[in-house]
């Protein structure tokens, strides 16, 4: 008897799940990150024992520490392959070393792991899945890709959907593309290397010059000095002039 | 030089065509494959959602089903104005004609994407110049730009073709100053480096544009490069180039715009930039009618939503 589609998807869901999960790469792992951007007021706290204080830029954080931001603040880590997460106010953040584990334990995230670089795991209070290479935002109960892909038991979460999980129920989907660019932690630190456009027009940022202008006036002026009959147009020999009005006396 | 545009506007819409097919084909195709070996899914999205918390959507914007997304998410109203003093009024020559210049812009957008590759900007546009002191200057009107936009990844350049038309209006004359209709074309690429501090853009765009009057009508070829600095969270500064070969059809002009500028940028919040800049354009060209230099320098503030 033929096996499911939904029991292959999962059964393949949950192999490449695990062995991204089990470390089956040889990868640099988590052990430390730097700070590279602070907004307001962000402290580090150890799990080993409190020693909570303030956060400062270029602190570099070891992987039994937590981050924690207040509100309207937020950090940006890097990590040593370069992997960054950009952490949203009111958030609760840690990282564990060895299995690449990226933890959100409440607030939101946004996370960017550069393809080839041995991926990971993001893990939420009600979420746990795979990255290889991968662009995500992540709230305590929703996962959004937005370039790379996402493992998970239940399948693979592509650029463009996003897996929600509520009181264990599970739903892969689709989301709204007009958001993808959209929320500080995206435009907030410039632009990530894998969307270079993020944030899209909503960011100073990636304004491109206007020059429009010149187009308009540059054809507007020259046009109407083209038209007028006091001015004579020069140019080649056998271009045609334009008629001078009746009445005037064209330029000499 | 010989030009036959009727061949060019041809080639330009089988090329905009085999465009739409592949936007519609292959792409809905993709994603309807990447999408269907998903277990448990819900690719619909319904109404099983968990709405995000308002300090949540500021940070990430609202996740949720496209389903459930309105058609008016897509639209974005942009209005803006500038102020300039401009050292050459009438761009003639290098002409001493200095003159203050406002110009608000208040445009209508969509932009939407169709699928993972491809995506659809149309914008429309309601235009004044009004000059200080050379009044008879002055002329408004609408522009407008429809294109498709194709990326093969996010990281990857940006090709799109499309229409722009333009219709002025001269405040002497009240008449038509000019209008066009141009198939366009173009590639871009930006490029973000030094830890997304510093983003550098490279562009190049094809306009041909049929104009009434047909003084107008011209081909260009437009490159255009960029560097923005991030200086703090929320300001920046860009520097520019942009170098326009144009060809017109009539008369035999052939003209060389350069434009050199530097803009600094200040975002009070996502929906308000205020910008102070200055520019220098020397236009060179084969009929002395259309040579002219120009400095620049001004404000604008523009609001989005």
């Amino acid at each position: 008897m033929p096996l499911p589609t939904s029991f292959k998807s999962f059964a393949l869901g949950f192999a490449i799940y695990t062995l991204v999960g089990t470390g089956a790469y040889g990868v640099t792992p988590f052990t430390s990150a730097t700070i590279t951007r602070i907004e307001n007021h962000v402290s580090l706290g150890s799990h080993a024992g409190g020693n909570e204080h303030p956060a400062s830029l270029h602190d570099v954080i070891e992987a039994d520490t937590y981050l924690y931001t207040e509100d309207k603040s937020r950090a940006e880590l890097e990590f040593p392959d370069h992997s960054i997460v950009r952490i949203g106010q009111n958030t609760v953040f840690s990282f564990d070393a060895a299995s690449r584990t990226l933890s959100l334990e409440k607030g939101a995230m946004l996370f960017y792991v550069p393809p080839g670089s041995g991926g990971g795991h993001i893990k939420t209070p009600s979420l746990t899945a795979a990255i290889t290479g991968t662009l995500g935002k992540v709230s305590l109960n929703t996962i959004a890709i937005l370039s790379g892909s996402l493992m998970t038991p239940w399948g693979i979460i592509h650029a463009g959907e996003a897996v929600t999980v509520i009181s264990g129920d599970v739903r892969i989907y689709k989301f709204d593309q007009s958001q993808a660019m959209a929320g500080r932690l995206v435009a907030w630190g410039g632009p990530l290397p894998e969307v270079p456009e993020a944030g899209g027009k909503t960011t100073a940022m990636y304004g491109l010059p206007d020059t429009h202008i010149w187009d308009i006036l540059g054809i507007s002026q020259v046009n109407q000095r083209y038209h007028s009959p006091f001015i004579k147009p020069t140019g080649p020999p056998t271009a045609p002039k334009p008629p001078a009005a009746p009445g005037t006396t064209p330029y000499p | 030089m010989s030009r036959i545009p009727c061949t060019r506007l041809e080639g330009a819409a089988a090329f905009a065509v085999a465009l739409l097919l592949l936007a519609f084909l292959p792409g809905s195709r993709a994603f309807a494959e990447n999408t269907s070996g998903s277990s448990g899914d819900d690719l619909d999205g319904g109404t099983f959602y968990a709405p995000l918390s308002k300090k949540v959507q500021e940070d990430l914007g609202d996740i949720h089903p496209a389903s459930a997304a309105s058609i008016i998410s897509y639209f974005h109203v942009t209005a803006s104005v500038a102020g300039q003093y401009t050292s050459n009024a009438a761009l003639y020559h290098s002409k001493d004609n200095a003159d203050f210049l406002i110009a608000p812009v208040l445009q209508g957008e969509f932009a939407a994407p169709l699928n993972k590759y491809f995506r659809v900007d149309v914008a429309a546009r309601l235009e004044d110049f009004t000059y200080s002191s050379n009044q008879s200057l002055g002329f408004w009107g609408f522009s407008g730009n429809a294109n498709l936009e194709y990326r093969y990844k996010p990281s990857w350049p940006r090709i799109y073709v499309g229409v722009e038309p333009y219709y002025y209006f001269s405040y002497d004359t009240g008449d038509r100053l000019t209008s066009a209709i141009g198939p366009a074309a173009g590639i871009d690429q930006s490029l973000s480096i030094n830890r997304g501090k510093t983003l550098l853009f490279a562009g190049y765009h094809f306009g041909e544009y049929f104009s009434t009057p047909n003084i107008d009508t011209r081909q260009s070829h437009t490159v255009t490069l960029s560097l923005t600095q991030q200086l703090q969270t929320n300001l920046y500064a860009q520097i520019y180039w942009q170098l326009q070969y144009s060809i017109y059809s009539v008369y035999g002009r052939d003209e060389t715009r350069d434009v050199v500028g530097v803009n600094f940028i200040h975002q009070f919040n996502p929906q308000t930039f205020f910008s102070v800049f200055a520019n220098y354009v020397d236009n060179a060209s084969n009929n002395s009618l259309s040579k002219y230099t120009t400095v620049n320098a001004g404000v604008s503030l523009t609001l989005q939503y």
